[in-house]
């Protein structure tokens, strides 16, 4: 009778059991998260509840990219169907993100920056069917990571232990590079995107035979962004990206087999508010998005 | 004539804008510039009468009146709506065109030398218009090729042009562009007894009054499409389809402290366009604004008239016939 007694008690001091849907881990839940990479357990349990395996979309840039921005736009537009495309948001960090980033464009504001700490990351995951057709479904899953943490991690691999894991499950992965800092600020964004592309073949290095000599085959869409206020890379992303992107155009060459560049935009317009203190905020003045689905669907198309 | 007879007529007009014309009857310099002979001291009555009855067809008069204009300071940008820090302003009667100004009217303008009249143009942006060209580098909008209106857009808003050259045609054909109040006023008049609406039609959204993100066309549609989204005496698109460029300069604001800058000059622009995401940014109310050398595939622009600057024909009794 007692030992019947410790065994539910300890049952239930532990949790349910789950295994994460990012990491592979299996854990005790308490918290609601992987203690492992910090992956939501609502998403491992709403997948370990469906069949077939989740596809894993990665969305990755330095801070100030517009990562978040990219992410809530899509989903907004994937939820109100676009291109044959219609999403319906899993978990409610997905409707967060969304409705985030539109009740702040809306309002003329950009989101709040994401935090470093991986525990407050929101995790998307979107259940998209592509050209309605009844079995053509799958899943959209990816943390909104700050891109403080992804430069972390790339400089000290372990660090965030999601970044890696993630890409190791990716099916494809975006690569969102602010197109008016590529313009303007010199090569620093060359060499921050280099730098993640050489973190991608590191994690997803081909194996078994004649690895060495063989590409990367994981999709990779460079996607450049603001480009409304960088009409060169509207224009011929590849070209610009040839001109003023030189390492990563060569990297991507060398290393990858499958790759393409994509020029997104989201505002219309835009100005600076400057308040007292000389800080400057970017105000969208309308929104207007413009290639957000495009890169989305030539993943889909792989 | 009377005001009051003068605007029945604009409604008893109005299903029928330039659409059957369009095919039958090339545009010419005479045809898309009647508007000259309005304010030329030295035009006959049968130059006036005849530019009435192009008035007639064509434009639509706005009475004179109130119309309060959300407030662009620092503090007020956020606000969706705002009716209350709202500034109002008084507007001069006025002609307003029905519909945007379309390819095949600004392909007369560029026929007819519009980019090489330096008469035209702003002095200081004179260096500019000749920036001013074509996918193959001729004078003209921006995504048209060799001087011409791209096949089968001919009736579609024109768009790539700057606010410089929607400025340059307004003077060569004799009109010019609305102010802010102006094309606020016109959007909403009619409703003025019931409290200004949102949108031309009334409060609520509906995508099939607009052409804007949610119709997910994702182009421009000719310019007299979307009737049933036309104000109630009958101008079309104020809502959707093009952005359209106002006179009115975005004059940076200071509020506490806060201040909005501006890479160069911006002006108003109005109304939401084609690819415009949020149905809160097409209405009749919601003030944007863009850089005036812009020129964007969702900018065009429509112009007016100032009702008080315009000749009538000493023999009114032939504009009255004319107009029978």
């Amino acid at each position: 009778m007692s030992d019947q007694v410790m065994t539910s008690t300890r049952f239930l001091s532990e949790g349910t059991k789950f295994e994460c849907v990012c990491c592979g881990q299996v854990y005790f839940d308490h918290t609601g998260h992987c203690n492992h990479c910090q992956a939501p357990t609502s998403i491992s349990r709403v997948v370990a509840e469906r069949d077939g395996k989740p596809k894993f979309l990665c969305v990755l840039g330095a801070s100030g990219a517009g990562k978040t921005v990219y992410l809530g736009m899509l989903l907004d537009m994937l939820t109100k169907g676009t291109k044959g495309l219609q999403g319906l948001p899993n978990n409610s960090f997905s409707v967060s993100v969304q409705q985030q980033t539109m009740n702040a464009l809306e309002r003329r504001r950009f989101p709040e920056k994401t935090a470093t700490e991986s525990d407050t990351w929101k995790w998307i995951h979107c259940e998209v069917n592509y050209r309605k057709k009844k079995d053509n479904f799958f899943d959209i899953i990816t943390p909104d990571f700050a891109g403080e943490a992804i430069s972390e991690e790339l400089e000290n691999p372990g660090q965030y232990p999601a970044v890696g894991h993630i890409i190791r499950r990716s099916q494809a992965v975006l690569v969102l590079v602010d197109s008016i800092r590529v313009r303007d600020l010199g090569r620093d964004e060359d060499f921050f995107a280099l730098k993640l592309l050489s973190y991608l073949e590191s994690v997803r290095k081909p194996t078994g035979k004649n690895a060495a000599k063989r590409k990367t085959d994981l999709p990779v869409a460079i996607v450049l962004t603001k480009s409304d206020a960088c009409p060169e890379a509207m224009q011929d992303p590849a070209e610009f990206a040839r001109h003023n992107l030189p390492g990563v155009d060569q990297y991507l060459n060398r290393h990858f087999n499958d790759y393409q560049f994509f020029a997104v935009s989201a505002v219309g317009a835009s100005v600076s508010l400057v308040d007292a203190h000389g800080r400057t905020e970017q105000i969208p003045m309308h929104i207007e998005p413009l290639g957000i689905v495009e890169p989305f669907e030539w993943i889909i198309k792989r | 004539m009377s005001f009051l007879s003068k605007l029945k007529r604009k409604g008893n007009s109005s299903a029928e804008p330039r659409g059957k014309r369009r095919d039958s009857e090339p545009r010419t310099v005479a045809s898309v510039c009647y508007a000259r002979n309005l304010t030329d001291p030295d035009a006959s009555d049968y130059e006036i009468t005849k530019a009435w009855s192009q008035v007639e067809k064509e434009m639509v008069i706005i009475a004179e009146g109130s119309v309060g204009l959300a407030s662009l300071s620092p503090d007020d940008l956020d606000q969706l709506d705002s009716r209350e820090n709202s500034q109002l302003v008084h507007v001069d009667a006025f002609y307003i065109e029905r519909l945007a100004v379309t390819n095949d009217q600004f392909q007369v303008f560029v026929d007819d030398g519009g980019y090489e009249n330096f008469d035209l143009w702003p002095e200081s942006v004179l260096p500019m218009v000749l920036n001013f060209v074509d996918t193959t580098g001729c004078p003209g909008p921006a995504f048209w090729a060799n001087g011409r209106t791209p096949q089968g857009r001919s009736h579609h808003p024109v768009v790539g042009v700057s606010w410089y050259e929607a400025y340059a045609f307004a003077r060569w054909c004799g009109k010019r562009l609305l102010n802010c109040a102006e094309w606020q006023h016109a959007a909403t008049w009619a409703d003025s007894g019931s409290g200004r609406h949102r949108y031309p039609w009334g409060d609520s959204f509906n995508a099939n009054f607009a052409n804007t993100w949610e119709a997910k066309r994702e182009d421009t549609v000719p310019v007299d499409q979307y009737a049933e989204g036309a104000t109630a005496n009958g101008v079309h698109q104020m809502v959707g389809n093009v952005w359209e460029w106002t006179d009115t300069l975005f004059e940076a604001q200071t509020s506490k402290g806060l201040r909005i800058v501006t890479d160069g000059p911006m002006a108003e622009i109005r109304g939401g366009a084609y690819d415009t995401y949020f149905t809160s940014q097409a209405t009749c109310r919601f003030r944007s604004a863009q850089a005036i050398a812009a020129r964007h595939p969702n900018l065009g622009f429509r112009l007016c008239l100032t009702a008080s600057d315009l000749s009538q024909p000493n023999d009114s009794y032939a504009f009255c016939d004319q107009g029978e």
